[in-house]
């Protein structure tokens, strides 16, 4: 087990070498630098020279890379070229924040869509059915942006009952604080997954159920709730965990809309800030962070794997 | 591979920083005694040199530092750390009397060696930053005494022309000059307390301030906020008594729900800036239709919810070139600018050949580019929006890689030819037009201003503003607040700088 | 498409009304120009009016129509989806053909491939693109459709896979019908229904994505009316003028579900008729 993640973890490595080579080549493909945002508009080409040498930003592009990766490899993602901080405390800064959204809204989606896949799974076809179906393909299909705008106007601008937009406050040590930021945003994200949850695990339990253990137990005279709720559900929880973890590591950068909507302080709007200012050190360790939290999380998934069935083998 | 060739590597690191700042909250500073002011910013802070006027900075520069003088809003020149300053009578050389009572907040005393410093950090062209350029008039300066400092000019300098000098000039510890940008050095009345980057900067009161008391709060508490919208929910919350910066739009909003909204006299001006070394616009005439295509009531009213002035040159009211009349002269009127346009002798085809580069990250920029754009489709010219945002926009301004674009420009309420400090308006080294400037009448004014003593002044002021209209590479629309300030109710003393920087050292909270 | 088919997706009436919304709405983007609405007159005082008989859906803050700006940024959407689903396709089916049909080094390589355009979060791959393609319709076209390419690669990769096994293929191969024309005349007609379900789901995908893009203000600029620029600029003035942003998004909305009424309807069709197994709908998000 130990050796399967420590194995999982140093296949990482050249994931992540390509990835930093592939936004170095990004860099040297967008137009404009940094520079011309750190001197502002009145200064002089002797200025704005000397800040470009600064930075080494005079090098050719495989030199800056060189030198990058030099430092990166023992540890060190350098210093953000516009607040000067080192590029690990920067993303430190966002990184709870986004963990904190990423599994409110997780838990909100759970929440919402286990009990629509279940109630579905359990009576396929009936009107509950079809009705729980339309509030998949709603949660689906309203876009988080518009669902984000209507609850800022009711809740917010109507009501005045929470902020319109959210800061971040850790829900450990201020819990109320932190409830009124992440409520809005947490319900916006985990209605959408709650859709994409209840489709995924009614599909997996409506599979389950053509199965001959299903036909056995029934034919034992398990009650419908019980055959779903116990026998199903056990089974269609593995490719079930799998979605869960993927969406959680999607929200790790890719729920910038979101985060956009109620101008929360996450990691994929430092990214978005840093891709504009052209902060190139802060772009590569952004990339990298969400990049390692993904495989990280997919590690973790493949172990919970083993804890939920045990044939699973980690040869 | 061994298990033991895995070393947590710095994004481990970062992981394990994350998840003890997930548990950890910032420690609450219950500290109370005389006051907290809690002002909502909408950017972090670049650094802590006092000669760097990035308007990202203009939240602190006024409560850590000092400077030798300041203006008045109406623009008179009153003491601070120079209790007298005398301009003599040929106008080369102004003498300064230095306060005896003020000391830096390392504890070293504030004297004429510490003018000495900041005046050669100033005069240094690696080292002066903004105040460069205003420092090309001084020749040298001599230090008489501990207290006394005379600053000597090439030429003849106009009163205001010193003066504006005299106010732009803070003063930095000396001792800690080399390491101004991290770490602030000055006699303010405020210091640095704690800065957590991108998140807040927290400053408390300096105990040995030399202005009788004040500061008036223990402590001013400037929390960066992503965006206009989360600094107003924040002030409507109640967790900040001010934003400081935000849009006019919810300035407006806000004054009608009960706050203060208090305007600075320093506003920006909006200039449509023309590239007159390209295409369409080398034409004279093609330029000057544009005095006449600005919407400027709309551009107000729709950009910046009517909070500003509609002008047709660049200055403030409070600036002594400010002319009303040029107005009326120029208004928004299409028959004269299609008059203008015929005029030119350009085809459609070659009118319509350029783009205007728009900054799409202000939202007023983009509605007045929108507008400009509608205006010139009735006057039969199609163009293009380029749409450019962050360092893309600004690389493309800093080079002069564009045809047009809107974009703001400051100092305008001080000495005229101040002007020439800003990109578009600059007589020599400009980053548009290129040396030598095209535009000789605009440069031959700028100098005239500069040299005019006595009944010429008025006379240099009026050449000027004909020479802005006639070589038309600037079109002002309006005037704006680049720093608004909506305040809750009990917030009160308000101290307005010229440059609207932000002055904390008067703000109190009501009880 | 057989009009058998065609009967059978109509039968759901969630699916007609779909497709009924989806056609209006076409009609109105291909003959918008014969309609009598301006989507970039500008009346200026009007600024931000809400919803009037002049003006349905109200006038945005430049005192344009609101609701002639939806109905240009419907062709707006659909342009973008149709060239991105375009690309996506042209793109991505021949990489699943390949990689399915002849595996080995050929699929490890493709597929590699595929795995590093899934790697970050779609939009952030998105955004890059445009930030090196420079903001035009053009860019925000490209960069939709690319980040579409790996869900046609590897739909198409496994039906190819599974109809490999299947008794009709080998028959081919058996009576020595070339690789090429057992890829182009056996497998790729008979892996099309699958296909035709994943540029359903992958219209939808691109009109929200294109939006998204909008709304961050990196998609299609200004003037050209987009639904995202639009709720993107109605956010700001969400307490002013609340129709603004509300109005743009349920056409919007409606617009997803309609594709996603159609996408699901389409695959019960096709799963009753063939008994293929397709993807999950607009989640798309099998590992």
């Amino acid at each position: 087990m130990i050796g399967f993640v420590v194995r999982r973890l140093l296949q990482l490595i050249p994931v992540l070498l390509v990835a930093s080579l592939g936004v170095w080549a990004m860099i040297y493909a967008v137009p404009g630098g940094p520079v011309g945002m750190l001197v502002g508009e009145n200064a002089t080409p002797e200025q704005i020279k000397a800040v470009t040498a600064q930075f080494g930003l005079d090098q050719p592009v495989l030199v800056q890379y060189a030198a990058w990766l030099q430092k990166a490899i023992l540890g060190d993602l350098g210093r953000s070229i516009h607040t000067r901080e080192p590029v690990l405390d920067l993303i430190a800064q966002r990184l709870p924040a986004t963990l904190q959204l990423g599994l409110a809204a997780t838990l909100v989606g759970l929440v919402i869509g286990v009990p629509v896949a279940l109630a579905s799974a359990t009576w396929p076809g009936s009107w509950l059915d079809r009705g729980l179906s339309l509030w998949s393909a709603l949660a689906l299909g309203v876009p988080t942006f518009w669902l984000g705008i209507l609850l800022i106007l009711f809740f917010s601008v109507e009501m005045r009952w929470l902020p319109s937009a959210s800061g971040y406050a850790p829900l450990l040590t201020s819990p109320a604080e932190a409830l009124r930021n992440l409520l809005l945003p947490a319900v916006t994200l985990g209605v959408y997954v709650s859709g994409i949850f209840a489709r995924f695990l009614r599909a997996a339990l409506v599979e389950e159920m053509k199965a001959d253990y299903i036909r056995t137990a029934r034919a034992k005279g398990v009650g419908e709730r019980e055959v779903v709720g116990r026998h199903a559900l056990r089974n269609a929880l593995l490719p079930f965990v799998t979605i869960v973890g993927l969406m959680l590591a999607n929200f790790i950068g890719g729920a910038v809309v979101t985060e956009a909507v109620f101008t929360y302080p996450g990691l994929g709007r430092l990214l978005i800030q840093a891709i504009s200012t052209r902060d190139y050190p802060l772009i590569q360790g952004c990339i990298l962070v969400i990049l390692v939290i993904y495989v990280l999380i997919n590690v973790l998934v493949d172990a919970l794997y083993a804890v939920i069935d045990p044939r699973v083998e980690y040869a | 591979m061994k298990r033991g060739d895995f070393r947590p590597s710095g994004l481990f690191k970062a992981l394990a920083i994350a998840a003890i700042a997930f548990v950890a909250a910032p420690a609450a500073d219950a500290q109370e005694s005389k006051g907290r002011v809690r002002v909502a910013i909408l950017a972090d802070i670049n650094n802590y040199d006092p000669q760097q006027f990035l308007t990202v900075n203009f939240p602190i520069i006024k409560n850590l530092y000092d400077s030798l003088i300041e203006y008045t809003p109406d623009g008179k020149a009153v003491p601070s750390l120079a209790s007298a300053w005398t301009i003599a009578p040929d106008n080369k050389s102004v003498a300064l009397t230095l306060r005896k009572d003020v000391k830096f907040q390392s504890g070293a005393p504030f004297n004429a060696a510490a003018v000495d410093a900041t005046l050669k950090k100033a005069a240094d062209p690696q080292r002066g930053k903004n105040v460069y350029a205003t420092m090309s008039i001084v020749k040298d300066w001599k230090v008489a005494d501990d207290y006394a400092i005379t600053v000597n000019f090439k030429a003849p300098a106009p009163d205001k022309q010193i003066t504006d000098l005299l106010q732009f000039i803070s003063i930095i510890d000396p001792a800690g000059i080399d390491t101004v940008e991290t770490k602030p050095a000055g006699t303010g009345a405020y210091m640095l307390g704690e800065r957590v980057t991108g998140q807040r900067i927290r400053l408390v009161a300096n105990p040995h301030y030399w202005r009788e008391k004040e500061p008036v709060s223990g402590e001013v508490v400037l929390t960066i906020f992503s965006d206009d919208a989360a600094a107003t929910a924040a002030l409507e919350s109640g967790a900040v008594d001010m934003v400081y910066g935000g849009s006019a739009r919810s300035a407006v909003r806000l004054r009608g729900a009960g706050y203060q909204l208090v305007q600075g006299p320093g506003p920006l001006v909006q200039v449509f800036r023309i590239n007159s070394t390209r295409g369409p616009f080398r034409n004279e005439k093609f330029r000057q239709a544009f005095n006449h295509l600005m919407d400027r009531a709309n551009m107000l009213r729709v950009g910046y919810a009517g909070l500003g002035e509609a002008v047709a040159l660049p200055w403030a009211p409070a600036s002594p070139a400010f002319d009303k009349s040029y107005n009326e002269k120029y208004p928004f009127d299409l028959d004269k600018a299609k008059a203008l346009l015929s005029a030119s002798g350009l085809s459609a085809a070659e009118m319509s050949n350029w783009k205007l580069l728009v900054n799409g990250g202000d939202e007023p920029s983009v509605v007045l580019s929108q507008i400009v754009q509608n205006t010139l489709g009735r006057v039969g010219i199609k163009i293009d929006l380029d749409m450019k945002q962050g360092s893309e926009f600004v690389d493309s301004m800093l080079g002069g890689k564009f045809d047009a674009m809107f974009g703001a420009i400051g100092n305008i309420q001080k000495f005229p030819s101040r002007l020439a400090t800003n990109s578009i308006y600059r007589t020599s080294g400009n980053p548009v037009l290129g040396d030598p400037n095209p535009h000789k009448d605009y440069v031959a004014a700028i100098e005239r201003v500069n040299a005019a003593f006595g009944a010429d002044v008025k006379a240099s002021y009026d050449n000027l503003n004909q020479v802005l209209v006639k070589d038309a590479f600037g079109v002002p629309t309006n005037t704006y607040d680049s720093a608004l300030m909506v305040a809750a109710k009990n917030l009160s003393g308000f101290t307005l700088d010229i440059d609207n920087m932000l002055v904390a050292r008067t703000l109190g909270m009501k009880p | 498409m057989s009009a058998a088919l065609i009967r059978h997706v109509l039968r759901r009436p969630g699916a007609l009304a779909g497709s009924l919304f989806l056609l209006v709405l076409i009609l109105v983007a291909v003959f918008a120009d014969a309609l009598p609405i301006d989507p970039l007159g500008q009346d200026l005082i009007a600024s931000l009016e809400p919803p009037s008989a002049a003006h349905w859906f109200g006038v945005d803050e430049l005192g344009r129509d609101i609701m002639a700006r939806v109905v240009y940024g419907a062709r707006t959407s659909l342009f973008t989806a149709a060239g991105a689903v375009l690309i996506a396709g042209a793109v991505g089916v021949p990489i699943g053909l390949v990689a399915g049909f002849f595996g080995g080094w050929r699929d490890a390589l493709l597929m590699r491939f595929v795995d590093v355009l899934l790697a970050l979060p779609g939009i952030l791959f998105a955004m890059a693109m445009i930030a090196v393609l420079g903001r035009s319709q053009a860019a925000a076209l490209v960069a939709v459709g690319v980040t579409g390419i790996p869900s046609f690669a590897r739909v198409t990769r496994a039906q190819v896979l599974s109809l490999r096994k299947r008794d009709f293929v080998a028959a081919v191969e058996a009576f020595g019908g070339t690789a090429t024309y057992s890829m182009f005349r056996t497998v790729l007609p008979n892996a099309w229904s699958p296909i035709l379900v994943q540029v359903v789901v992958l219209s939808s995908v691109a009109i929200l994505l294109e939006a998204a893009l909008s709304f961050l203000g990196v998609g299609i600029p200004p003037p050209t009316p987009s639904w995202g620029e639009m709720l993107r600029t109605g956010k700001a003035y969400l307490h002013d003028a609340p129709h603004y942003a509300v109005l743009p998004g349920l056409v919007l909305t409606l617009t997803i579900l309609s594709l996603d009424a159609i996408g699901r309807a389409l695959a019960g069709a096709l799963e009753q008729r063939q008994d293929v197994s397709v993807g999950l709908g607009a989640s798309g998000g099998r590992p």
